[in-house]
């Protein structure tokens, strides 16, 4: 149930997968539309403290995630996924794996710049560890803008990737993220 | 005998006219101790400082020579600025302020002085944004001297208000931070 089997993942690497994505995205929506915001909306302080927040819970859940998929069994590919795909996929899961890093780590990098922490709703603050040169946090900014939309296009070819296993291949990839229980052969086709 | 007298006349009034009129006069904005910092209402309730914290230039500073004898040239490296806020900072050096990428420098370039060695106006050039308009600083002689390690040294404090729009840069940022107020504490070091 929580690990994950041969065939299947357990809900533990479900949960990180879903609350992860769900963080991920919104935290590139939320950054795209708070760099638009004008001084007079009431959003344009929060949002920005919101979008770093999340970055650091992100980066922690993503870490998290990584620990405990060294100790977790790993599901192989199911059959539907062919060989190219198969070698396609581990590399897109990787890339998007570096970037729950580097994306939160080049904001931190941008926002301590100046030598201020990042508060965490209010619970807690993440100090400035580094000190940012003016090179380093240009370098930071465009890292930064580029692979969160870069990322997010990678986002959606992971999904994309994920419907064709499950409708056109009829496979059960999309399915075996949503339950966590090995259910073999019979439920290649999705609930309605 | 009557040749060599002449000469060393000669040499000697060249001496005394060119002393003062290069070395005396010219100074080299020392980067270390000069700021070009200003001042803006944050909705009306407080004020924002920002600091530009590259600047370079020179000056002629000449006590002797009156209001014609006196200039100078502030170049300021506009994605310097700092008012102690990352991602203020970062909006700043943005197209919808300075455009830093677009435009590296600043620059403040006289065209006249009245006053006298103590203090007056400086009319120029403001070269900001992009966008170059004649502005009239008040300026202040500080101080000038020996320095400790064998140097001579002048320094002066000027302002001057501008309007953010006549520079392009008319965001938003409510009706009582239109204008604001720049400040520039120059020293330098005679040449």
């Amino acid at each position: 149930m929580w690990r994950s089997g041969k065939d299947h993942y357990g809900l533990v690497a479900i949960g990180f997968h879903w609350t992860i994505a769900v963080a991920f995205t919104g935290l590139v929506g939320l950054g795209a539309w708070m760099v638009g915001l004008t001084y007079y909306d009431p959003w344009y302080n929060d949002s920005l403290a919101l979008h770093k927040a999340i970055g650091i819970v992100v980066l922690a859940l993503a870490l998290a995630k990584f620990g405990w998929k060294l100790a977790d069994r790993k599901p192989g590919f199911g059959p539907e996924v062919r060989a190219y795909e198969r070698a396609g996929a581990t590399a897109t899961h990787w890339i998007l794996g570096a970037l729950l890093v580097v994306l939160p780590v080049t904001g931190y990098l941008i926002s301590t710049s100046e030598g201020a922490g990042i508060d965490v709703f209010g619970l807690f603050e993440v100090p400035a560890f580094f000190d940012v040169t003016a090179g380093t946090r240009d370098l930071a900014i465009h890292l930064h803008y580029y692979l969160a939309y870069g990322g997010i296009a990678l986002v959606g070819i992971h999904a994309g990737a994920a419907f064709k296993h499950t409708f056109i291949d009829k496979g059960s990839t999309l399915i075996r993220m949503l339950i966590p229980r090995s259910r073999s052969n019979s439920v290649d086709q999705p609930e309605k | 005998m009557i040749k060599r007298t002449l000469g060393a006349a000669l040499a000697a009034t060249v001496l005394a006219f060119s002393a003062p009129a290069a070395d005396a006069a010219d100074y080299t904005i020392d980067s270390g101790h000069s700021f070009v910092q200003f001042k803006i209402s944050h909705i009306g309730v407080s004020w924002m400082i920002g600091t530009f914290e590259t600047v370079s230039g020179s000056f002629t500073y000449d006590s002797e020579a009156g209001p014609e004898g006196q200039s100078i040239t502030v170049e300021i490296d506009t994605a310097s600025v700092d008012t102690n806020h990352a991602e203020r900072d970062k909006h700043l050096r943005s197209a919808d302020f300075l455009n830093v990428d677009e435009f590296p420098t600043a620059t403040f370039v006289s065209s006249g002085y009245e006053g006298d060695a103590e203090g007056g106006v400086m009319t120029g050039d403001l070269t900001l944004h992009g966008v170059t308009k004649a502005i009239a600083i008040d300026v202040k002689k500080v101080g000038e001297g020996k320095d400790p390690w064998g140097g001579y040294r002048a320094g002066f404090e000027g302002a001057v208000t501008i309007t953010r729009k006549d520079y392009g840069m008319g965001y938003n940022l409510g009706p009582s931070s239109e204008s604001m107020e720049l400040f520039l504490f120059i020293e330098g070091t005679r040449n």
